[in-house]
């Protein structure tokens, strides 16, 4: 009886067999599917040379130069605060120290655009450590300049919003001695009892303390880079055995993220929001307040900086080096090549035509800039269409979908 | 053909049941997809009816309290109604019941069941008269996915004479239910007319005073021929339903201290939130039954449309890192989140760098198809075979037509920010899905053995709608088949062991890349099952043996559309165990008794990373989240004549709301590491009391003794159960 009943089942357990339990998937897709960064386009160009050219001739010469910058800035913030204490001339020490300040930042607004590796990584750690805006308070800085008064302060252990560059041109460049905390219970102690002179003094002793931490992540930023085991030659290693990077095209593409900065904080954060395009703290109108560097009154050269870096990050360096121009010749795409970058040295000889500061530019004549974010937007456009497509990469995230 | 025996459980209908007393019982075997008790008791499976008599017993109209009492079923709560319950047999993710079968009447009622699983849309419980899970190897007659189980919803049955049904209720909270239904036949002629309307204000309280709560609408009509001859049983059945919802509800939850202070506040942020949606389907039945067969055909349409305007998270005109709500609402007291926070409660205002951003996640779904199934006995080479067989052509869509805008908090008040509204997520994922099984049957003496196998045979097509992504396509094609083998043995006339094994599967959505697996699992199962008339035991074992995992990260997860995500080998594993038994008094009082056991495990199998939100960082032999150990569910009451009460008490262990056990100071944590849901005792209490054999009141508190748990932190903060319920109502019928 047995064998009748595994005869009976025979029939159902052969189909069994004969279907092998398999199961097999496949699929056809449109060329803007998915993420092309895993599955190199076919072509003849040498990535590789395009991401050594990248971070030999732009990436490592920015942070060094930025290094270089931080530490004057150091010194010449210790000079300040020198003069202040002996009453040697303490404005000429100041605008000189002032001065160190845009330098840096003019440096800084570069490497905005080169967030790659180290300071990408940990949410942006090192990033903010170095420049945290828009994430700034200046009650915590406020707050800061007592809390540094004490014998175990250790800046490492402080958050972004009350180091780096942001804080440095609050204390520098802004002329009200008053706090700035409005909610109660959040008051600096003491604040009020200061001399002028005190908070002076206060607010410079805490900017060399903030200027020193800058140096040192400065210097850790090209440590990270440097060397064979360095960010830079990962990025170059891009595509080998054992590269964290499974193709070179991958490492292009986190040089192509970073370069969208332009599109989601120059153009949108920058220049949008404090024309009133987005919504800000004035309804839709100017908004002077809500600009960067509002301090230091430095907005629009740090969008032409951003804007410069753009350009030597696409040219490679320059128009001798292997860039994303030449990338883009290489597929066939000579049109978004020669147009992407004509339009980059439109929109940065427009930003340096505009007379005066972003400020006054802003109330007095907004319609400039807001024909500097159209230049702009004419860049980011072909960035994120042309430019993507012809070179299989992919969009950043945040940059996808937002109907511009 | 009439296959319906009386047994234990049948017997209680018709003791009890009011409104159930007009159906025609064997009218409910054409659409059920277990059968009759007689074959649930010798099933060579786990499968569990809850009838009319039970769902009526405690008038309940949240499934998630009706499953409550079934083992293997693991649900996460949400809103604390059961509007969209998250429900999951033997351990895989309840998440919008994204993994099991949900069938109305034998169909797939999901919305988009192969190209959006999350089950937004759930039929209201409160209209249906019998409720049918299924798990294990019969599993692989209900598809696409046979990892876990099917659940099928039975609906009000065409009486074969005139019976009127009137239920009204109200009670906490703006509580209040109606609910008739009138039908009749006359000659060969049947039709059934039912309206269901159901509200409430809501548990929870805004700041503003605005209503928290819910008002959904169900119409469903049938018209019945029926075709019969001498020799064959054979009717066509036209059914038309309409439903709505229009809830202010939201996926914003609270900080743990918040929680602790009053679990029921919302916050501010919420207040605009809301979800609506409209749904109508059609069935077309034919059914036909001879001496040695039967055979069903289906034909079926269901369109459904929803747009959930909610809060999304803070954006900011300035650009700059931005905290999830999630990650604000879990560490609310860093300097970081601490702006966020207060904007979110309403105390202060925002600026631009606070801007509440509402999503409006409106979607456009359809699901139709035609389904044959059959049976037939047959003898071959002198044994009794009963084969089944069936084949389904089904097509299913979603559209995603997602906007976000911002709005700014002013005053405790969400104004509007003045930006444009903009366009998010614009694409359409589109299936269309073969489906086949046979399965054969064969008893000898005491041992029942079967054996089968299913298809699916899965087209997908996956189209960006975004202008300028004409290229963001994908068509893709899955083939599988899904073995599955069982057997009964009957130890004597009361009790038998069965087992049986059955490959698992779920299908990845039409955008998930070819590259990412579908889901597998072989599942295992060793039952021991005891029936007499006024006692049942069944203690089951169950091992499913993952060799790919996946889980889809839908909205309610944290992710903007699904996202699938893979963690390979996984093993769930457990015991099921459940026992009633009805006591008689002398005086005629009956006392039924009910216990409900479920203990499970699950372990990772690989250590990995995943930035699926609910996974993390994951150490091989971590348990899977949201799956408590140990579920104990007690039931008792008295039945007389003339009244009843019946006390549940459910207890559930904690559950971790993520994989990942610590925090390990990573910017890619997951935000949940180390956290647990509370665990729970929920007390429920019906009673009623019978004026005549036509008309019945009842009274009945959920959540008897207020217990105030998190039931989830998810999607953003710690959310509560449903609070403490009273609800008067009184029903007629003849």
């Amino acid at each position: 009886m047995q064998q009748r009943i595994a005869m009976s089942l025979s029939a159902v357990s052969l189909a069994v067999a004969l279907a092998g339990c398999g199961e097999s998937t496949s699929s056809e897709t449109g060329s803007q599917y998915g993420n092309p960064a895993t599955t190199p386009i076919d072509n003849n160009f040498n990535e590789s040379a395009l991401i050594a050219s990248v971070v030999d001739n732009v990436l490592i010469p920015t942070y060094q130069s930025f290094a270089t910058q931080a530490d004057a800035l150091h010194l010449s913030v210790s000079n300040y605060c020198d003069a202040l204490r002996s009453n040697s001339n303490p404005s000429s020490a100041q605008s000189d120290a002032q001065a160190s300040w845009k330098s840096a930042m003019n440096e800084w607004q570069l490497a905005e655009v080169m967030q790659i590796g180290p300071l990408a990584e940990n949410d942006f750690a090192l990033r903010n450590r170095i420049y945290s805006w828009p994430n700034v308070s200046t009650c915590a800085v406020d707050q800061e300049v007592i809390n540094s008064q004490a014998d175990d302060y250790d800046i490492r252990t402080r958050t972004a919003s009350r180091r780096g560059l942001d804080a440095l041109e609050y204390s520098l460049f802004n002329t009200n001695l008053a706090h700035t905390c409005t909610v109660a219970g959040t008051e600096p102690e003491n604040w009020d009892k200061l001399s002028d002179e005190q908070r002076k003094q206060a607010r410079c002793d805490y900017a060399e303390i903030v200027a020193a931490d800058l140096v040192d992540n400065a210097n850790e930023l090209l440590t990270e880079w440097s060397g064979e085991t360095g960010y830079g030659s990962v990025l170059k290693d891009a595509g080998k055995p054992d590269s964290r990077f499974s193709t070179s095209l991958e490492a292009v593409n986190d040089i192509s993220d970073a370069m969208f900065y332009v599109k989601e904080v120059t153009k949108d954060t920058k220049i949008a929001t404090p024309v009133g395009i987005a919504a800000n703290d004035c309804g839709t109108s100017p908004c002077p307040q809500n600009a960067e560097s509002v301090y230091a009154d430095h907005s629009l050269q740090n969008i032409i900086a951003n804007l410069k870096a753009l350009r030597t990050l696409f040219l490679g360096g320059d128009a001798a080096n292997t860039g994303f121009d030449d990338f883009l010749t290489d597929v066939g795409d000579l049109d978004t090549a020669e147009r992407l970058r004509a339009d980059i040295d439109t929109a940065i000889a427009y930003a340096e035509s505009l007379n005066g500061s972003f400020s006054t530019t802003l109330e007095d004549d907004p319609e400039q800039i807001e024909a500097l974010h159209d230049d702009v937007k004419t860049v980011t456009d072909t960035m994120k269409t042309d430019f993507i497509e012809s070179l299989s990469l992919e969009l950043p995230a945040t940059s996808a979908g937002d109907n511009d | 053909m009439n296959k319906y025996t009386h047994s234990f459980f049948t017997v209680a209908v018709s003791l009890t049941s009011f409104l159930s007393y007009a159906d025609d019982v064997s009218s409910v075997e054409h659409i059920s997809i277990i059968g009759n008790q007689q074959q649930l008791d010798t099933a060579a499976g786990s499968v569990t009816l809850i009838d009319n008599a039970e769902l009526e017993k405690m008038e309940f109209d949240d499934i998630a309290q009706v499953l409550a009492t079934v083992p293997g079923v693991n649900i996460r709560q949400e809103d604390g109604f059961g509007l969209r319950p998250n429900i999951g047999f033997r351990g895989v993710t309840p998440e919008r019941s994204k993994k099991i079968n949900i069938m109305e009447d034998g169909v797939l009622i999901g919305p988009a069941p192969y190209s959006a699983p999350a089950a937004y849309y759930f039929p209201m419980i409160s209209r249906m008269t019998a409720v049918e899970v299924t798990k294990g190897p019969s599993m692989i007659k209900y598809g696409p996915n046979t990892v876990a189980g099917a659940l099928n919803l039975v609906t009000r049955q065409v009486p074969t004479k005139q019976a009127l049904g009137l239920d009204v209720a109200a009670g906490s909270d703006g509580y209040y239910k109606g609910h008739a239904f009138y039908g009749n036949s006359i000659d060969k002629l049947g039709f059934l007319i039912e309206a269901l309307t159901l509200s409430s204000d809501g548990f929870k309280e805004l700041e503003n005073g605005a209503d928290t709560g819910f008002d959904k609408q169900d119409f469903l009509a049938k018209v019945r021929y029926d075709l019969s001859t001498d020799h064959f049983d054979q009717f066509v059945e036209i059914k038309a339903g309409y439903g709505e919802e229009n809830s202010n509800e939201t996926y914003l939850g609270l900080t743990d201290a918040d929680f602790t202070a009053d679990p029921y506040q919302r916050y501010a942020a919420s207040q605009l939130d809301n979800m609506e949606w409209q749904h109508n389907q059609f069935q077309l039945t034919h059914y036909l039954a001879g001496s040695t067969f039967d055979l069903t055909t289906r034909l079926y349409r269901n369109n459904f449309e929803r747009a959930w305007f909610k809060l999304n998270g803070f954006g900011s005109s300035l650009g700059g890192q931005i905290p999830t709500l999630l990650e604000l609402l879990t560490h609310p007291e860093t300097e970081e989140n601490q702006r966020y926070y207060d904007v979110l409660r309403g105390t202060t205002d925002s600026t631009v760098r606070e801007k509440l951003v509402l999503g409006n996640n409106d979607r456009e779904f359809y699901s139709q198809g035609i389904a044959i199934d059959g049976t037939m006995d047959i003898t071959l080479l002198g044994l009794n075979h009963q084969l089944s067989a069936g084949v389904r052509w089904h097509e299913d869509e979603i559209q995603r037509n997602h906007t976000e805008t911002s709005f700014l908090m002013q005053n405790g008040r969400l104004t509007n920010a003045g930006e444009d509204t903009v366009a998010t997520t614009t694409n359409t994922e589109r299936t269309k899905a073969t489906s086949v099984y046979i399965a054969d049957t064969i008893s000898f003496n005491k041992l029942t053995l079967s054996a089968g196998i299913r298809g699916e045979l899965i087209d997908g097509y996956y189209q960006n709608r975004t202008p300028g992504f004409e290229q963001d396509y994908q068509n893709k094609t899955t083939r599988i088949w899904l073995p599955g083998a069982n057997a009964y043995y009957a130890i004597n006339d009361s009790q038998g062991i069965f087992g049986g094994v059955h490959q698992g599967f779920v299908p990845t959505s039409p955008i998930q890349a070819a590259s990412v697996d579908v889901e597998k699992s072989v599942n295992y199962e060793l039952g021991w099952r005891h029936v007499e008339r006024w006692q049942r035991a069944e203690l089951v074992g169950f091992f499913n043996d993952y060799s790919n995992l996946i889980e889809s990260c839908s909205q309610s997860a944290g992710c903007d559309t699904d996202l699938t995500f893979v963690a390979g080998n996984v093993d769930v594993y457990g015991l099921e165990g459940s026992y009633q038994e009805t006591l008689f008094l002398d005086n005629g009082w009956q006392i039924p008794l009910s216990v409900t056991y479920t203990h499970t495990q699950s372990e990772f199998k690989e250590s990995f990373y995943s930035a699926f939100e609910q996974w993390g960082f994951v150490d091989a032999g971590n348990p899977v989240p949201y799956l408590a150990e140990n579920m104990l569910s007690l039931s008792a009451g008295v039945k007389a004549s003339l009244f009843d009460i019946t006390l549940i008490v459910s207890y559930a262990d904690s559950m971790p709301e993520s994989a990942q056990q610590m925090l390990t100071g990573s910017s890619d944590d997951s935000a949940l590491a180390g956290k647990e849901t509370d665990s729970s005792i929920n007390v429920d209490l019906s009673a009623g009391y019978n004026f005549n054999r036509n008309s019945r009141i009842y009274f009945k508190v959920d959540n008897l003794l207020e217990e105030q748990d998190i039931v989830s932190r998810r999607p953003y903060g710690a959310r509560p159960n449903k609070a403490r319920q009273f609800q008067l109502g009184y029903k007629y019928s003849f």
